[in-house]
This record gives C-alpha cells, sequence and structure tokens, in this order.
C-alpha cells in the first residue's frame, strides 16, 4: 500500500505550530509560568476529572488515582518555570500522568501490594473478568446486569489489557487523541500506537461480544466468545 | 483525530490485519485512498463488515464507563499541598545553607554586605546633594550651548563654511615655532572627581544652570537633552563641541535683535546665511576699527576677496616649510580660516619684500578704489607703501581670524585699563560704553 498523507497534512506539517495561540490550555500554562495562580487553578479544574478518569483505569483504587493526578498536577507546577509550549497541553500533562501512573504500577509490583478488589469508596473497581463471569454464571441473580454490574464489566475488560494497551485505549477513547499524540505521551512510535490499539480493541471485542448479543456470557473464554460471534 | 495514519507498512497477516485496518477506519486514520479501499471491501465482505461491527460496538460500550467528577475539596487540597511542597522545598534550602561551613560563609558575606551597605550610605551622605549635579554633570556643563543651537546640521555647516573664527585663533597668530601650544589630550575625569575640582562658584553656576533647565518645558528639555546625546555620539563630536561653543560665545556678540531674527529663520541654510552676513559686517567693522590707516569703507569688499586669493596660494607654500608640530597646530583651525592663520604666522618672520613682492603689489592696485590707491600714493616711498599694503592685509586676515569682542572681553579689557580710564567709561550709557571699548581695543591691539 502506497504511503500516502493528505495534501493539508503535509503542507501543515511543514509549518511549526503555534501552540500557545491554537490551544487555549497552553495559554494558560504560559500565565501559569509567569507566576499567574488563578490560571494554574483553572487548567485544574479543567483537567482534574480527565485525569483522574484515566488513571482510575491505570491504578487500582480511586484514592489512589486522585493521589496520582495530585502528584502530577505538583509535577506541572514545579515545572512551570522551564515550561515550553511544544505540544498540546494534555499531550504534556498526560505525558506526566502516564510516567507518574508508570512509576506507581512499578512499585505497587515491586511491594506486591497489587489490589484488584472493590474499593469502600464505591467508585468502579477492578475485579478480574474471570470473577465477574463466575458470579454472573448462577450465583447471582440476573439484576448483576444492572447499570453498575454493566460498567464493572466493561472496566473489567479494560483491566484485562496490559497496561501499554490500557493506556493507548483510554487516551484514544477518553481525550480523543490522535495516534501521533498517543505516541508522543507514550513514547513510541505511531506504528506502535497503531498495533497497541489494534490488538486492544480486538481484544475488548472477544471479552466483550458476549454482554453485547446477550447481555451475558457464561463464559469468559476468548475461544468460545468468538464462536459464539461467529454463530451469531 | 484528523491525523492520517500510514497504513502501508502493515505487515500483519489476515484477521489481524483487517482488524488493524478496521481500528484505524473507526478511528479516522486511513487515508482517503485506503478508505475507500477498504469501503469497497466492507460492501462485499459481509465477515469484514460484521468484524467492523463489533469493534465499534465495543468501543460505544466503554462510554457506559461512570465518570465521577471530583469534589471541590480535591483542586483545594491539591493547591494547599502544593504551597506546603513549597514551602517545605524553601525550608530545606535554608536548613541546607544553615550547616556551620555555609553559616561561616553566610556569616562573612553578611558583614561584607554590611561593610559594603555603610560604605553607600556614607557616600550618599557625603555626596547626597551632589548626587544630582554629578548625575547630570556631563550635561548640564553643555547645557546652555544648545539653547540658540537648532540641530547638528548647522553646526556641521558652521563648521563646513568656517564661518566663526575660534577663540584661540586671536593668539594663534604668534604662534612661533619654537612657541607651539601644545595639543594634548584631554584625560577624562570622572564626574565627581571633576566636581570636586570645582570651587564653590562653578558648582554654584551649575546649580543655577540645572535649576533653569528644570524651568524649560518638558518639550524643551528633551529636544536638548537629545541634541546633546546625539553630538556625544557623533564622529566629530569635539569638533562640533567646540562649534557649539564658539557658536554660543558669537551670539554674545551680537544684538538681541539679531538674536531673535537668527532663531525665527526657518531653516539650517538660511540661518548659516545669516551668520555669514553678520559675521561679514564684524570683519569689516574689525578692518575699520584695527586699520592702522583705514581703507575706504567701499575697498573692504573687493580688497577682502583679493587678499583671500593672496594668502592662498601663499599658505600652501608656507606650510610646507613649516615642521610637522607647527602644521598639525595650524590644522586646528578650520579649512577656511587656516590660510589667513598661516600667513598672519609667517608674516612676523618673512621679509616684507617678500611676502609682497612688485607683481603681486601690482596685482593688488588692480582692484583698488582710486581713494584707496591716493592714500598708498600719500606715502613717503615704495617701502612705505609696501609696509601700508601689508598692513592692510594683516588687518583683513585677523578681522577673519579674530572672535568678535564679547561683552565679557571688553570687561576684562577694562580692568586693564588705568583707573582714571576705567571711571570715564563708567559714565557712558551701554551702547556707547561698548563702541568707545571696542575702538580703544583695537586701537591698542594694533600697537602692540
Amino acid at each position: 500500500m502506497p504511503t500516502e498523507l493528505p495534501k493539508d497534512n503535509q503542507a501543515s506539517e511543514n509549518l511549526p505550530t503555534n501552540y500557545a495561540v491554537t490551544d487555549p490550555d497552553v495559554a494558560l500554562m504560559l500565565q501559569v509560568r509567569e507566576g499567574n495562580a488563578a490560571a494554574f487553578e483553572e487548567l485544574m479544574r479543567r483537567y482534574q476529572n480527565r485525569l483522574i478518569a484515566v488513571l482510575e483505569h491505570l491504578v487500582p483504587g480511586a484514592q489512589q488515582a486522585e493521589d496520582l493526578a495530585q502528584e502530577v498536577f505538583m509535577r506541572v507546577y514545579r515545572a512551570r518555570e522551564t515550561y515550553q509550549p511544544e505540544a498540546k497541553f494534555s499531550t504534556w500533562l498526560f505525558t506526566i500522568a502516564n510516567n507518574v501512573a508508570n512509576n506507581a504500577i512499578r512499585k505497587l509490583s515491586n511491594r506486591k501490594e497489587v489490589h484488584l478488589q472493590a474499593t469502600p469508596s464505591g467508585s468502579v473497581s477492578i475485579r478480574p473478568l474471570e470473577n465477574m463471569a463466575k458470579e454472573a454464571s448462577g450465583l447471582m441473580p440476573a439484576r448483576v446486569f444492572a447499570r453498575n454490574e454493566e460498567a464493572e464489566m466493561i472496566a473489567a475488560a479494560i483491566q484485562s489489557l496490559n497496561e501499554r494497551q490500557r493506556m493507548a485505549v483510554l487516551l484514544s477513547k477518553f481525550e480523543h487523541m490522535s495516534y501521533i499524540d498517543i505516541a508522543s505521551t507514550m513514547g513510541l512510535s505511531s506504528q506502535a500506537v497503531k498495533s497497541l490499539l489494534s490488538r486492544a480493541r480486538s481484544k475488548l471485542r472477544e471479552l466483550l461480544m458476549p454482554y453485547m448479543q446477550n447481555g451475558y456470557s457464561g463464559s469468559p473464554n476468548s475461544e468460545e466468545l468468538e464462536d459464539d460471534s461467529e454463530s451469531s | 483525530m484528523n491525523q492520517r495514519f500510514d497504513n502501508s507498512i502493515d505487515e500483519q497477516p489476515g484477521a489481524e490485519a483487517d482488524d488493524s485496518l478496521l481500528v484505524a477506519y473507526l478511528d479516522g486514520e486511513l487515508s482517503d485512498v485506503e478508505m475507500l479501499q477498504l469501503e469497497d471491501r466492507l460492501t462485499g465482505d459481509a465477515e469484514l463488515c460484521k468484524r467492523l461491527h463489533g469493534l465499534q460496538k465495543s468501543w460505544d460500550l466503554l462510554d457506559q464507563l461512570p465518570v465521577k467528577p471530583v469534589n471541590d475539596s480535591f483542586t483545594r487540597s491539591t493547591i494547599e499541598m502544593i504551597i506546603q511542597q513549597e514551602f517545605k522545598q524553601t525550608k530545606s534550602r535554608w536548613q541546607l545553607m544553615t550547616a556551620w561551613p555555609v553559616r561561616m560563609a553566610i556569616a562573612f558575606t553578611l558583614f561584607l554586605a554590611a561593610a559594603l551597605i555603610s560604605y553607600i550610605v556614607a557616600r550618599h551622605q557625603q555626596l547626597g546633594p551632589q548626587r544630582e549635579l554629578i548625575k547630570n554633570l556631563a550635561f548640564l556643563e553643555k547645557a546652555d550651548l544648545y539653547t540658540y543651537v537648532p540641530s547638528i546640521e548647522f553646526l556641521q555647516k558652521l563648521n563646513d563654511h568656517g564661518a566663526l573664527p575660534e577663540k584661540w585663533l586671536r593668539d594663534a597668530e604668534q604662534i612661533e615655532e619654537d612657541d607651539i601650544v601644545e595639543v594634548t589630550d584631554n584625560v577624562e575625569l570622572s564626574p565627581a572627581t571633576r566636581l570636586s575640582h570645582m570651587s564653590d562658584e562653578q558648582r554654584n553656576e551649575l546649580r543655577i544652570r540645572k535649576d533653569r533647565f528644570e524651568q524649560l518645558s518638558p518639550i524643551e528639555q528633551i529636544r536638548r537633552r537629545q541634541l546633546h546625546d546625539e553630538l556625544l555620539m557623533h564622529p566629530q563630536s569635539e569638533r562640533l563641541f567646540t562649534v557649539a561653543e564658539e557658536f554660543e560665545r558669537w551670539l554674545r556678540s551680537i544684538d538681541v535683535a539679531e538674536r531673535t531674527t537668527l532663531l525665527t529663520l526657518e531653516n539650517v541654510d538660511k540661518q548659516l546665511e545669516f551668520v555669514q552676513r553678520i559675521r561679514a559686517e564684524q570683519e569689516s567693522k574689525f578692518f575699520g576699527l584695527a586699520g592702522a590707516t583705514a581703507l575706504p569703507k567701499q575697498d573692504v569688499g573687493p580688497f577682502s576677496d583679493w587678499v583671500e586669493e593672496f594668502v592662498r596660494q601663499r599658505s600652501e607654500r608656507f606650510l610646507n616649510q613649516t615642521n610637522p608640530r607647527l602644521r598639525q597646530n595650524f590644522s586646528r583651525a578650520s579649512k577656511t580660516l587656516q590660510p589667513y592663520l598661516i600667513f598672519l604666522a609667517f608674516s612676523r618672520a618673512t621679509p616684507e619684500d617678500q611676502l609682497l613682492d612688485d607683481p603681486a603689489l601690482e596685482n593688488m592696485l588692480n582692484v583698488l578704489s582710486l581713494e584707496a590707491k591716493e592714500i598708498l600714493d600719500l606715502q613717503e616711498d615704495g617701502e612705505a607703501r609696501r609696509k601700508l599694503a601689508l598692513a592692510w592685509i594683516s588687518n583683513a586676515c585677523r578681522a577673519k581670524i579674530h572672535p568678535p569682542l564679547t561683552d565679557q572681553d571688553l570687561f576684562n579689557y577694562l580692568k586693564t585699563l588705568p583707573a582714571e580710564s576705567q571711571h570715564r567709561y563708567d559714565d557712558m550709557n551701554p551702547s556707547q560704553w561698548r563702541r568707545e571699548l571696542e575702538r580703544a581695543y583695537y586701537r591698542d591691539y594694533q600697537m602692540n
């Protein structure tokens, strides 16, 4: 397949993007650099929900996600004096978030302290899909597929992805980032992002297919999921 | 998601490759051509279509995930945490600084700083009232020069035309090879040192100038400041400052009406023309007053023109005979005035018949009126005629290079007179006082 880029994109690639003009959040960050504390608070308000929503799927527990979000904002603030508008603000912020989350995950795995059970806070818990499937196989009544359970199933499906796939999916789905921006955020090539997303979405399809068809599948086995999908 | 993605290097086989293509399609990362190709395939491939829908539906399911907004306490607590962190860092930096070797260094630095501050405070108190004078000394010393100077261009023209004689030229005609006024470079002293070398009277004069300047309109203050700055930056800075000083001196030799007229002239050329006209009148006056046997008035103009040509022809020859040091001294004069200065300097050491030989004398007679020729004919002999002719030439030269007399010059001259004569001038009205003193001054000058 020949390499082909649309002409407008080719032209725009030759011109450096002035992010301070095109991205209002970059303009805000530049004000933070100049010592405007109100601008930092505004940036926090704009991004805190989005950031925590992503982090909640990367580390166990809503509280830890909030702690990491605070760490991310603190790093943003600490870096204010040397900040250069070389990318969209969201790309920069999620690059920091990716690093912070990776560090946290590494520490957790070193300490063998990974808790995958639901937290008492009531937020979306991350539970192995197998457990959920077991619960759904008869131990739980039909109402388990009420809205919360649906969310748990989807969260569990996301949780079943590896860390990099998960991050790529979250940035693509919730931050609507392009492959290039995801690549920049995660420090990967665009080709690697494409591959990550392709495998991640195929896996999500496999895991969620029974639910999409029947509202419930008795088995999380991917082969069976595939069979089911083919038979339908 | 407008960014298209290069799928040409996709090496994944079969279904996996198709999924990769379908995902890129759903994400809007395919080029137009790739998109059309895939859509062609989708219309004829139900299995591929099913896979696409599966991908899309599973992707859409992610929207069911709840997003729980964080409460305001998160923002507040994060900001408080950042403030605390900043405070801790500042504190830890301070603690690091208070380790004992650092403490010693800080104490030493503080001691030095205290000593420096004490010195600065003491100096501030010492210089207090003079601070403003020191700061503006370079400007204040020259501030009055700019009152009547319209522009640098005007000074440049005065210089180029040699329109004004300079004070030093009055004495320069006396220069001999063994009595050369050395041209030395002034050592640039700091404003504070210059001020400390000044007398109380001079300092007071500076303060008066400063007050006078501050009473000017802001626009005029800016104009004079700019002129000063431009002059400082000018390649001929030193020369033009001298011209400005001579111009200021010269203005004091003309009356108020003439000064006012000069100020109202609209452009530099007219101002220069005016200066040259007044200057010609002054030369003529000098010529009339200083001449031993006055040349008839109608002869002054033509005779001056003749002298100009006469001295120019000789000055070059004279100049070639001088040593470099003397030549350097002559070179300080403007090109216009230089020949007159050189002629006067050489005339005292050169036999009269060589200065003005017979052909030159005949040539001179051609421009003179009958009345002037008669005056010459009244002389006893040829030698006396030549002497008188040379006196006229010398006076014409002096008229060119002598600056006009200011009131201050006349006051200084008055002080040299016997007390009895001084009293006589005290009884005169101002214009008579000036006229009579000028006459006496030139008479004495001629005698000396």
